[in-house]
């Protein structure tokens, strides 16, 4: 019989198995899922705010409702793990934007660190180049929520559509939609700047 | 119908996923969210062994002064409490503490 850390290192064992063994007290089950999951979750959360140190809080929220959810969660028998973790880690996105909007209502826009990265010169790239990919990510994250979220999970998380679909609660044709207009808005917000 | 969405990629399309991916952030990653959930675990753990010993106290205050307040109410006249009767009031009120009492 494999051990759990082979197991691990060759994929057979699934998120749930890793979660029923993080609930009986094994750290390194718990360690599986974080480094099978953590890069996405952190990813996701990075375009979504486009906000390095708000994506790094995410990510730590996430996973301590990961952990404190181990014991109990079951997904009523259905859900995927992941399509419960792309939920958890989207309501939390969606909190954080929530409360940055309020806070920047009252404090004024705050630098976006993209920017300010891409005035500085860069050996592999131009600056102009740096400078309009930062203002395509400022339009991602500038996107409606639902699109958003949608080009998220389809692009970095590779989610298919039916997950996406579960996590967002809506149809798989309101997903396929959704991705489409967004990449479309980007597109359009890309083209007008290409126009001045 | 718009040609660029049926055929291949273009220099547009590229720049979006180039603006969508995110480099990884490695096994440090791992390790931070390792720590800070033992960290918040460890803490969580410390503060429900300090709670609830302080709950049970606060509690037990609380349920002891309803049942004095009960007592109290048992030994007044009919007049001060018009809501049924002074012995209805205490009984309730000595029956709420048992309660609370229960629930600690």
């Amino acid at each position: 019989m494999l051990t759990l850390a082979r197991q691990q290192q060759s994929g057979s064992i699934d998120d749930h198995q890793l979660l029923a063994a993080s609930a009986a007290g094994d750290e390194r089950a718990f360690a599986g899922l974080v480094a099978r999951h953590g890069e996405m979750v952190r990813a996701v959360a990075l375009r979504f705010t486009n906000d390095g140190t708000a994506s790094e809080d995410i990510v730590q929220e996430v996973f301590w409702k990961v952990w404190q959810k181990r014991e109990t969660w079951d997904g009523d028998g259905k859900a995927r793990f992941s399509t419960w973790l792309y939920r958890v880690t989207l309501n939390l996105c969606i909190d954080r934007s929530r409360k940055h909007k309020a806070r920047s209502w009252f404090t004024g826009p705050t630098e976006n660190a993209d920017l300010v990265a891409a005035a500085e010169p860069g050996p592999e790239q131009s600056t102009r180049a740096r400078e309009e990919l930062a203002l395509v990510r400022a339009d991602i994250a500038d996107l409606p929520v639902k699109q958003k979220a949608a080009l998220l999970l389809s692009a970095i998380a590779g989610a298919p559509n039916a997950e996406i679909a579960q996590s967002l609660d809506v149809t798989v044709g309101a997903v396929e939609q959704a991705i489409s207009r967004a990449r479309r808005t980007l597109r359009d917000k890309r083209q007008a700047r290409e126009g001045d | 119908m718009d040609k660029k969405k049926i055929g291949r990629p273009d220099r547009i399309d590229r720049q979006i996923d180039r603006a969508l991916r995110v480099e990884p952030a490695g096994a440090a990653l791992t390790g931070r969210i390792l720590e800070n959930v033992r960290t918040r675990a460890s803490r969580n753990a410390l503060l429900t062994r300090i709670s609830r010993p302080f709950l049970a106290t606060i509690g037990s205050a609380i349920a002891t002064s309803i049942a004095g307040l009960g007592y109290f109410a048992g030994t007044l006249d009919f007049s001060l409490f018009d809501i049924g009767g002074s012995s209805d009031l205490s009984i309730l009120l000595f029956e709420d503490a048992q309660n609370l009492l229960e629930i600690l």
